[in-house]
Formats: structure tokens, sequence, C-alpha cells
């Protein structure tokens, strides 16, 4: 019994120290900074791959699935083999609304079956075209164009390669200096989750070792039970 | 065995009718990396052949290739392989098929009044080479110039105006044309217009064999280089080799690649037609910025700004 026990605690041990994490999910914060944060933080990960784009993450993940990802309500939607039970907060909620910005106000939403929205890749082409059909219920966009990261997004809509792009409040206030141009919101998208964490089955993580700075610096603030 | 033939007579048979796009481009790392880029996206619903194109491969090469990979899509890369589709396609009217170019500057002039056609312009543009350089700088930009063939460039110019007219920026652009079409009359429009320059904190360079001709470049373009912060669509420009521009923003060819492959798709998905798509601007760029010279010119960086950007080598 004793050494059962003991086995018990090893294979629980063992996968803690050598556990890998794949995270992707759009951000204003550079991928070094957070690849750095999670290395030096008590997480204990042995192995930490931060990618600025969805298609690179996910060519990795392929390759060499990770034990833990953080990973964007889009992809978690369709995962298979893990258990993503987990989500980051940010000013007190679970969740949040994209908002759907124009630079020209007569480009509203009756217009959207002749217009372009640009967004950024969080699952792949045909996969994000199915989240946005449930988060934008009943809104049918002409073409639905992807850009890899956040920068680009804005820019898409800058260069008028989109009518309207898909963005977080906070990512959009955080561009503001580098893209400073008026925008105007004419649609919200239903609640999505922040970024969830997601455990491989038949692992476990200690969620608790996610302290306050290192959460700051991937951009939120707490963690809790995704309902 | 009856079983095992069977599974290989279905996916032969399914090989044989899955459709298929030929990638023809110049050999350079820059193209192969759109390619790679581009198959690794199309390559999961198509069959993606890549020819590499050289100097020496002509038209009738060309020909022969296409006809033997009878492909569903063209994706062509740089003038060569733009030319040669053109030609093909005008010789062979019913053989035409959907097709996506990739070239420098006047792509729009290229591919007008056809319909079978579309494309990316291969050259960072001027919003984003402009934007980024006033993200990049503490001192917000006003008036930046800019030197072009009206022949060519208008509906470039007119967009942009239009495009950096949003972020408070005036575009000052001077035509190289104006005294004439000739090397010799657009070297004296230069020689004379940057000796009256004033009240601009930048210029853009296009990135334009005419405009930026090799005497125009060794007698007025690097002299100008030191007076005025030049900014630049081209890599090589920022380096310490050339040492010409401030700063550069020049295409992301991983993400040319996937944008190829995005409007390939959408074409495809029956989103878009060639038509309405037309010609439109890389998105995504790269940026690096020529420390040394900024210094010479004193110019206060943004530190939020620099510490994304990285100083060209």
């Amino acid at each position: 019994m004793r050494y059962l026990l003991l086995l018990c605690m090893m294979m629980i041990a063992v996968p803690l120290y050598s556990m890998s994490m794949n995270v992707f999910y759009p951000s204003l914060v550079s991928v070094q900074d957070r690849q750095k944060a999670l290395l030096a933080s008590p997480l204990k990960v042995k192995n930490v791959m931060v990618f600025a784009k969805f298609r690179e993450f996910h060519t990795f993940q392929k390759l060499k699935p990770a034990d833990i990802l953080i990973i964007p309500d889009a992809y978690a939607r369709t995962l298979k083999g893990y258990q993503c039970k987990n989500r980051f907060t940010l000013s007190g909620r679970g969740k949040f609304r994209y908002q759907i910005l124009t630079l020209d106000k007569s480009w509203d939403l009756s217009k959207a079956s002749n217009g372009i929205l640009g967004v950024v890749d969080e699952s792949g082409r045909r996969k994000m075209r199915q989240y946005l059909s449930s988060i934008l219920p009943g809104v049918k966009f002409k073409q639905i164009k992807s850009v890899g990261k956040l920068e680009d997004l804005m820019a898409m809509m800058a260069l008028e390669g989109a009518n309207y792009v898909l963005i977080r409040l906070e990512h959009r206030n955080g561009l503001k200096a580098q893209f400073d141009f008026q925008t105007f919101k004419i649609e919200e998208s239903s609640e999505v989750n922040y970024p969830f964490i997601c455990v491989k089955d038949g692992a476990s993580f200690d969620l608790s070792k996610f302290n306050a700075s290192l959460l700051k610096i991937l951009g939120f603030s707490t963690i809790e039970v995704a309902k | 065995m009856k079983l095992a033939s069977l599974v290989l007579i279905l996916s032969l048979s399914n090989s044989l009718l899955a459709k298929s796009i030929l990638v023809v481009r110049k050999a350079s790392e820059n193209f192969e990396e759109v390619s790679d880029s581009f198959s690794q996206e199309a390559s999961e619903d198509f069959i993606v052949n890549d020819y590499v194109i050289n100097d020496r491969t002509t038209y009738n090469n060309f020909e022969k290739k296409v006809r033997s990979v009878n492909p569903n899509a063209l994706i062509v890369m740089d003038n060569q392989a733009v030319s040669y589709t053109k030609e093909y396609f005008k010789k062979n009217p019913k053989m035409r098929i959907p097709t996506l170019a990739t070239m420098a500057l006047n792509l729009p002039k290229v591919l007008e009044k056809n319909s079978y056609i579309a494309g990316i312009r291969y050259e960072a543009p001027g919003f984003s080479v402009i934007n980024s350089y006033n993200f990049l700088t503490a001192q917000p930009l006003k008036r930046v110039g800019v030197f072009y063939r009206k022949s060519q460039h208008d509906e470039l110019i007119e967009n942009t105006k239009r495009q950096l007219k949003r972020v408070k920026i005036e575009l000052v652009a001077y035509n190289v044309e104006k005294k004439g079409r000739g090397k010799s009359r657009i070297n004296s429009f230069l020689r004379k217009k940057f000796k009256r320059l004033s009240d601009l904190d930048a210029i853009w360079v296009l990135a334009d064999n005419v405009i930026l001709n090799r005497r125009a470049f060794n007698k007025h373009w690097k002299p100008l280089s030191e007076k005025i912060p030049l900014i630049c669509p081209l890599k090589k420009f920022v380096t310490s080799e050339t040492d010409l521009c401030v700063f550069s923003a020049f295409p992301s060819h991983t993400d040319l690649g996937s944008q190829l492959a995005g409007m390939f798709f959408a074409v495809v998905d029956g989103e878009r037609s060639i038509q309405e798509i037309g010609v439109e601007s890389i998105i995504a760029v790269e940026k690096l910025r020529n420390a040394k010279k900024m210094k010479n010119f004193n110019i206060q960086l943004n530190p939020k700004a620099a510490k994304q950007i990285p100083v060209a080598e």
C-alpha cells in the first residue's frame, strides 16, 4: 500500500517538473515578455513556448502537444483531449464582448453582406467562421479576412482592406497611439470567455502558482472556474 | 489482398481528382518563404506545385509546365511570371483560370482591364511606412514628401494621401514627370527640387527604378539622405551597406503567403470574384531603424515603439 502511494506521488510529481506549455492568444504584450515571465514564474513548467500567431502555434502544437495550453475561447471550443475548466479574468470579469468597428459610419450592419470583416485568426479558417457565426448570430459578412496579429488588424482597416474589424476594446485602446484615427463601434458580439488554461486529459496542474505579477504581465487579473 | 488493391485504386483516383495549384516564382529566398507559407495553408485542400523560374526560363518552358500540371489556379510572383501568365491567357483564352499575382509597385497598371488575375502589390504601403515611422518618433510628423511618376503611381498616391489624412499627416507629392518622362528630365527635376525642399519632416522613397536610377541615386538621393530623413519600403535601404534611410518597413513574406492564401480561398469559396478583389496592399510589414542615421538627425524616439522596432545591421 505504501509503495502504491509512493508510486502515485511520483506519477504526479514527475510530470509537474517536466510539463510543457504552449501559449497563444492575441495580446499587446510581446511574446518575449510573456515567455520570459512564464519561464521565471513559480509554475515550474520546463518548456514554455509562446506564439505570436495562431498558425505558428497550431503547427507546433500538432508536432509537440503540450501538457498545458493557454488559448483563446475560439480554439478552446473545439479542442479535444484537454480539460478547459479555468479561464483568466480581467477587472473582475471572466467574459467580454468583441466590438465591431468601422472607419466609415455608413457601413452599418445592414451592409454586412456586402462588407469584409477583418479578424485576428484564433482557430484557423474554417473554425473561425463557425466561431464568428456563433458569437455574431444572424450577421453574415461577404468575406472574413484573417490576419496574424492585432497590429495587422488595425493596419488592414487603415489600408481599407476591410470594412469592419472585430477587436477587444482593451486592444483597440492599446493600439490608439500607433493607429491614431477615429473608429466607430457599430455592434458587439455575444459574450465570450477570456483565454482558457487547458490541461491535458489525465494531467493536473497547480493554478495557485499563477501569482499576481505573472497574471499582470500576461494581461489579466485572476483565474476563475469557467461557468 | 483484394482489399489492399481497392484501397490503392481509391487513393490513386483521389489524388488524380484532387485539385492543384501551380506556384510560379523566382528562386529568391523571399519568394520561397511566400510560397512555403501559402502552401502550408492551401495544401490541406489542394496539391501545391512549386515551379521555380529564372532569366533563362522561356515562355515556351512556362507554357509546357502549365499544360503538364494543368492546375485549377495559378499563383505567380514577380514580373516575369506575371508577364508569361498574361501571354498564356492571351494565347489560350479558354484556358483562363483564377490567378493571383504579387509584384512590385505598378501591379495595378499591369493588371488593368483584366478579369482573371487579382493580386497583392509587393511593397510595403505608404501608409504603413509613414505611420510606423510616425509611431517610432517622439515628435509627430506633420508633412511628408514623396517623389512619384504620375503616369504610374497616381492612384497609389491619392489612396495614400487619403489614408494619411486620417492620422493627420499631409503627404506632399512631387510629380517627377512634370518636365518630361526621360531619365535626364527626371534627374534634372530631382536635382532642382531637392535644393528647394522645406517644411518636410521626412521623405517617403518609392522603390521605383526610374526615380531611383543609378545616377539619381548617387548624385541626388544619397546627398539628400544627409539633409532630411528618408523613410523606405525596402530592407536593403536601411542597412549599413546602403545607409540611405532612417527607417524601413518591408513585406513580411510569411504573412504575405497567408494573405495570398486568404485571397485564394475567398475566390474558391465563392465569397469574392477575381474582379472584385483587384489589387490589394500588403497588410503585415516588418520594420527596421537605422540608429546611426537617426542619431545624426537627432531624432528622439518613442521608447514604446523603439522596443518593438529592431536596429538594422
